[in-house]
């Protein structure tokens, strides 16, 4: 499946695939969701396609993965992309193939993530304001847009408590 | 809760006069700086909570303050009239002792009076007894 315009990852594969070539498409972003059944994959090409982060946990739901080839991607080199680095630094599947991690985000570009420090691949704070503060509806309203890096897949958390209460400062726990 | 962009939730059942801290982030985040980065407080601000503590002002800090200023007037006007009449009975006192001292020390006797004013008419005046 090479050498396509593919810009998702292919549904309903075999179970039993053992190799799988996706070179030279044009996926940004692979889910969980996308690995999931493929229990007997051996070998997964991905390399050239436009790739910037793997969602967390997809890699290791293949399990008998040997060898795969990230080459000549984008990767972003931040927080999303963290998880990554750390499966790879533990499992070196990649070790051998064609080219280096390269970074192409606008963090850390053009440098290789094998010699990145994991602490350092981080991302931006988010903003968000509060507003609409209403001391007589008792009510406060959150605005915030999702910023353009965060890849589809991530889930955003919003966690409100309060800090006093009477007045009084609580223990949060 | 989970969220989409764009977001715009609405917090309710706010109390007045309370802090609270509202969080946004992702499992991405959490090995960062989280309570520092993704959290913002903000407070419910009461307007009963300000009348109080105006009240509590007007009844115990700005009274208080006028007291102590009254009755710090009031101690130096007390003095300053204590002073001023000691004063002025000493100056009476002194006069009068003075006075009384130079009666004693100048008045001749009675016949001697009576020449020293024949003595001091002026020359050409008519005497006259009385």
């Amino acid at each position: 499946m090479s050498l396509n315009r593919l810009t998702k990852f292919p549904r309903d594969l075999q179970p039993s695939l053992e190799t799988l070539r996706l070179s030279s498409n044009q996926m940004v972003y692979l889910t969980r969701h996308d690995f999931a059944g493929l229990s007997s994959l051996r070998t997964l090409d991905l390399s050239y396609n436009r790739l910037r982060a793997i969602e967390d946990g997809s890699l290791e739901s293949l399990q008998s993965l040997q060898e795969i080839d990230l080459s000549g991607n984008n990767w972003s080199c931040d927080c999303y992309s963290k998880p990554l680095k750390d499966f790879l630094d533990n499992f070196p599947y990649h070790k051998g193939m064609r080219e280096d991690l390269v970074c192409g985000g606008t963090k850390s570009s053009g440098q290789n993530m094998d010699r990145l420090n994991s602490d350092r691949m981080t991302c931006d704070d988010i903003k968000f304001n509060i507003t609409n503060i209403d001391s007589e509806k008792a009510t406060a309203t959150v605005a915030w847009d999702q910023p353009d890096l965060a890849p589809p897949f991530v889930q955003f958390r919003l966690r409100f408590s309060r800090v006093t209460l009477n007045g009084k400062n609580l223990i949060l726990i | 809760m989970t969220v989409v962009s764009p977001l715009e939730h609405r917090l309710r059942d706010l109390r007045a006069g309370e802090t609270y801290r509202v969080c946004l982030y992702n499992e991405y985040y959490l090995g960062m700086d989280y309570e520092q980065n993704f959290c913002k407080e903000f407070e419910l601000i009461s307007n009963e909570a300000d009348s109080n503590i105006a009240e509590v002002y007007e009844e115990v800090v700005i009274p208080a303050q006028n007291d102590d200023l009254e009755t710090i007037i009031g101690l130096l006007t007390g003095a300053l009239i204590v002073i001023l009449s000691l004063i002025i009975v000493a100056v009476l006192f002194w006069r009068s002792n003075r006075y009384s001292n130079d009666k004693n020390q100048t008045l001749p006797p009675a016949g001697k009076v009576q020449r020293i004013l024949v003595l001091g008419l002026r020359p050409g005046l008519q005497r006259r007894y009385y």
